[in-house]
């Protein structure tokens, strides 16, 4: 075999290819093997690879699948004694592309949190490789990546997420090759790099050991320490188009839902259709923007707006039943005072109002035939007068009460008919005065409508204040924590 | 052929290549022949062949596809004899590492996933594998390999379910008598410390190891019938709920709740709670159908599709109450019940043999009290008080007679006559009424017959001794009362719903 080996004297005359032959004969170089250094002991000594990486542009992170795709060059750097020619007085460097790689030993990397990896070429692979006379090797790969990026969505869409590049040592651990970063700009970007989601704040690059054992097994059997190296991207999200695709479209939402409390408190159809139809708006609004995300269990901070301003919404139309209830009752209201406190204490006092019109079931059911009628003659005399001023409403009302006492008479006919008889003659100017004296003097006295009415005037103020309230709350947590 | 084959003597000074080429010449090694053992009585055994996998991260799992991704490492080791070199290299008591060119000149044995729809091996320039051959010939070779799995989902108890993974690994060429697989002792299966999912939660794993029987009945093997040995180790993965329970079930208590807004309103206005029956379904279907979207059209019912039809019938049965309850706003007749409860007031409401009854009795009274209000109006001009107190009692029509008596002609008087006549005769079948149809110019005969009337009328009122209601107060009655038993059906409905979920 000793004469089958290439000699090397008239290195300095022959072709590159040649040179390279000869320089990567098996009977001189085994490219299955490192390059093996001795220090002055005799020990060996690891392999030094320097690294450094250039993207070209980073793909958005695919919040779905969690992975995000890197376009980049990866250039390796390590010394090889075994491919020194400096001793043949040639001093220019070789440079080849993949056919050169395929005869050099080259360390193997791959990325821990890779999903997939190719390199890329349209007709041959991107590959450069560049050979010094001093046995210096430099590998040059054009290369694409998706790699894997947990994230974490408790503060979408105000989140920023940490995505990191990790390189390892595939074959050897730290006696034998040690990955390091190159001391001057390791990592760098093309200057005509965008992100349409997010805005990449910083990043850093560091250096760790991988410890292979039994529990960690990420190399399989071959326990050891793997040297590794990772370069961390801080990306912050573009928050731009949520506030006006998301967060102000849903104000404005919640804004229209509150003009039912301009609508009178009978107006029903107009105050049911603007609860009904905000709430539907808001709910295909928030569906759409939830389309893109994982299924995460805990709360994110665009859940806590979406269930804040469905509270709202269905607020206003509970705000209506109420008012709308109330609007329809028959009994006035007497009050000490008028002030919030009376006026709700009153109002949500059913059990007096009944006590007052009689305890049996029978007197009830004879008063709410009395309401009932009453209802008829107020509609009659509202249709007689048409919608009108102030005082047409304020004759409204006196007509209506002077009806009261006659009614009660009718509703009496069963027991004597003769003093029903006897009192449709009595002059109803008597009855008024008779109806005055027995109000107490120090209470004032609010119909259902005036109370539905003032409840909805205070709601005007009340539920813009609220959600100005849930919004100083909500975006002072958005930006302090 | 014996010249040709290289010597192993002067191992120790061969470099690795060299040493490796001359141990897998063809002369001495046959890398498409397994390694043949043979026991002491001469049989031949099959090659154990060891596997261990460490998972890097699994990808959700994709209830549309049903399907999986899985990102692993896995590991084989068994013996080959044939790669002893020990006894030609004593020096060398390290390992021989190698990648894919190593493992392109070594026999390996062929393991496939079963339950594989697509699979690669990792890595940029080259393969990720690592082979390693012991001085004794141990052979370990490592692969990083993703992988996307079939993983039937059953979604009955969607989403609350749980699901169990698989990951099958089976020989391909060789039968149980030539080769058979087992899973490392210690720690066949681990997983990264860093392996999130974002929709399950691995709870806990375990491996298996069996024996597939081929045969004409089962083709997987294809015509090669026999026993194969397998592997398979199974996740077990729990849904996490937090998501539907914030983005689908919180807001559809909201939404139905809505709806029993319908019952605040009054039974006549029709507008405001036909809106609100439909809007209401209709944001709900919208919510309900966002969540269904990625799931495989399945013909069991799942358990959000109970949710999802309990709730439908909820809105749906607000909106039937309102159909009702209008139905019963626009009736004419008051109806007598014998005491102030539901019983009663449902009995009477719902009997339609009694409405009937009366119906035929009143229909004459009601065309009478038609004709009275047409000619007050006509003839007395729209006077609210009069037309109000004539619709409702007959005795103010004697003051009316009166008047008209006084201030219109007889031709008006006698039509008046007419229709007393026809109503007194349609209520009471007396003689007496059959006599005034003769005497009928005469203002006293008039006052007669309202007397006689309204004493029949006031011992029917004594005799029955029953409360009426109205058809108003009876639909107000209904709503009042659904403004309880709607939500506390929806309650009783969650009650049973949760703990089916959480008990079963």
């Amino acid at each position: 075999e000793e004469e089958e080996c290439p000699s090397m004297a008239d290195a300095g005359s022959l072709q590159q290819t040649q040179l390279i032959q000869r320089l990567t004969h098996v009977c001189r170089y085994d490219r299955l093997e490192r390059p093996f250094e001795y220090d002055s002991d005799g020990k060996r000594l690891p392999i030094v690879v320097k690294t450094r990486i250039y993207v070209y542009f980073l793909q958005n992170l695919n919040s779905d699948l969690l992975q995000f795709k890197m376009h980049a060059l990866l250039q390796l750097r390590f010394q090889d004694k075994r491919l020194a020619y400096k001793a043949f007085n040639r001093s220019d460097n070789i440079l080849g592309q993949k056919h050169l790689s395929e005869r050099l030993w080259l360390p193997h990397i791959f990325f821990a949190n890779e999903r997939e990896s190719s390199i890329l070429g349209t007709d041959e692979k991107d590959v450069l490789t560049s050979l010094s006379p001093e046995g210096n090797v430099i590998i040059s790969t054009r290369m694409q990546a998706s790699l894997y990026c947990w994230m974490n969505f408790q503060k979408f869409p105000f989140d920023q997420q940490f995505c990191s590049t990790v390189l390892e040592s595939w074959m050897y651990n730290t006696s034998d090759l040690i990955l390091e970063w190159e001391p001057h700009t390791p990592i760098s970007f093309d200057p005509e790099m965008r992100l349409t989601e997010y805005n990449m704040a910083q990043f850093w690059h560091n250096t760790t050991i991988v410890q292979s054992d039994g529990d960690n097994l990420r190399h399989g059997a071959f326990a050891g320490n793997y040297s590794s190296l990772s370069f961390t991207v801080n990306l912050k999200r573009e928050i731009g188009f949520y506030l006006l695709d998301y967060y102000l479209p849903s104000m404005m939402i919640v804004a229209i839902s509150w003009v039912s409390f301009w609508l009178q408190a009978d107006a029903s159809p107009p105050r049911i259709m603007l609860g009904t139809s905000t709430m539907l708006s808001f709910i295909t609004l928030s569906s759409s923007q939830s389309k893109n995300l994982p299924k995460v269990s805990y709360i994110k901070v665009s859940e806590v707006w979406f269930l804040g301003c469905t509270f709202f919404i269905f607020g206003s139309l509970v705000e209506f039943a109420f008012v709308n209830t109330i609007w329809r009752r028959k009994e006035n209201i007497e009050l000490k005072k008028v002030n919030s406190k009376y006026i709700i204490k009153s109002t949500l006092t059913p059990r007096p109002a009944r006590r007052q019109i009689g305890g049996s079931l029978s007197n009830e059911s004879r008063a709410r035939s009395c309401s009932s009628l009453d209802n008829i003659v107020s509609s009659t005399e509202s249709v007689r007068n048409g919608n009108g001023t102030v005082n047409q409403g304020f004759n409204n009302y006196l007509t209506v009460h002077p009806n009261l006492p006659i009614i009660r008479t009718e509703c009496a006919e069963a027991d004597t008919v003769s003093i029903c008889s006897a009192r449709t003659n009595n002059d109803h100017i008597v009855d008024v005065d008779k109806d005055k004296k027995d109000t107490p003097p120090t209470f004032t006295t609010m119909t259902p409508q005036e109370i539905a009415m003032w409840i909805d005037r205070r709601s005007r103020f009340l539920f813009p204040a609220m959600f100005l309230a849930f919004n100083a709350l909500y975006w002072t947590f958005v930006y302090v924590l | 052929l014996d010249e040709d084959c290289p010597t192993l003597d002067d191992g120790d000074s061969l470099s690795q290549t060299q040493l490796l080429d001359r141990l897998t010449h063809g002369c001495r090694y046959d890398r498409l022949e397994r390694p043949i053992t043979y026991s002491e009585t001469g049989q031949r055994l099959p090659v154990d062949v060891y596997m261990r996998a460490y998972i890097y991260f699994m990808q959700n799992l994709e209830a549309h596809d049903l399907q999986f991704k899985i990102y692993a490492l896995l590991q084989m080791r068994y013996l080959d004899p044939r790669l002893n070199f020990r006894n030609v290299s004593p020096k060398r008591r390290q390992p021989i590492l190698g990648e894919e060119h190593l493992r392109n000149s070594l026999w390996m044995p062929h393991i496939f996933l079963a339950n594989e729809r697509d699979s690669s091996i990792l890595g940029l320039t080259e393969k990720d594998i690592l082979t390693s051959i012991s001085p004794d010939g141990t052979v370990i070779v490592s692969n990083r390999i993703k992988a996307t799995l079939y993983c039937w989902l059953n979604l009955k108890k969607f989403p609350f379910d749980e699901q169990h993974c698989s990951t099958v690994l089976e020989s391909w060429m060789y039968n149980t008598s030539e080769l058979v697989l087992h899973w490392e002792q210690k720690r066949p299966i681990t997983y990264d410390g860093a392996l999130h999912l974002t929709e399950f939660v691995l709870q806990r794993s375990w491996s298996n190891e069996t024996v597939i029987n081929a045969d004409l009945s089962d083709l997987r093997h294809g015509a090669f019938a026999g026993n194969y040995s397998s592997l398979s180790f199974t996740v077990h993965l729990t849904r996490v709920v937090g998501f539907y329970l914030m983005d689908y079930f919180l807001p559809s208590m909201l939404i139905v709740a809505i709806s029993w807004v319908s019952f605040w309103l009054q039974a006549d206005q029709a507008p405001p709670r036909i809106t609100l029956g439909t809007s209401t379904l209709l944001t709900f279907i919208t919510l309900a159908s966002a969540q269904g979207k990625t799931l495989p059209k399945v013909s069991y019912i799942k358990v959000s599709e109970v949710w999802f039809l309990g709730c439908t019938i909820f809105i749906f049965g607000s909106m039937v109450e309102f159909a009702f309850v209008n139905t019963i706003w626009r009736r004419k007749k008051s109806v007598p019940v014998k005491k102030l409860n539901s019983k009663h007031i449902l009995k009477s409401t719902l009997s339609p043999n009694l409405l009937r009854r009366r119906s035929h009795a009143r229909s004459r009274s009601f065309s009478g009290t038609a004709l009275h209000k047409t000619a007050d109006t006509g003839s007395l001009g729209g006077a609210g008080f009069n037309n109000y107190l004539t619709v409702n009692l007959p005795i103010t029509t004697i003051k009316e007679g009166q008047v008209l008596d006084q201030q219109r002609t007889s031709r008006v008087v006698q039509k008046m006559d007419v229709n007393f006549v026809e109503s007194a005769f349609g209520s009471m079948g007396s003689a007496q009424s059959t006599g005034a149809i003769s005497a009928a110019s005469s203002s006293q005969t008039l006052t007669n017959n309202n007397r006689t009337e309204s004493a029949g009328h006031q011992e029917e009122i004594d005799l029955s001794g029953w409360t009426t209601l109205t058809p108003q107060e009876i639909a107000m009655w209904i709503d009042s009362r659904a403004r309880f038993v709607f939500p506390l059906s929806f309650l009783v409905f969650n009650l049973f719903f949760w703990t089916f979920v959480y008990c079963i």
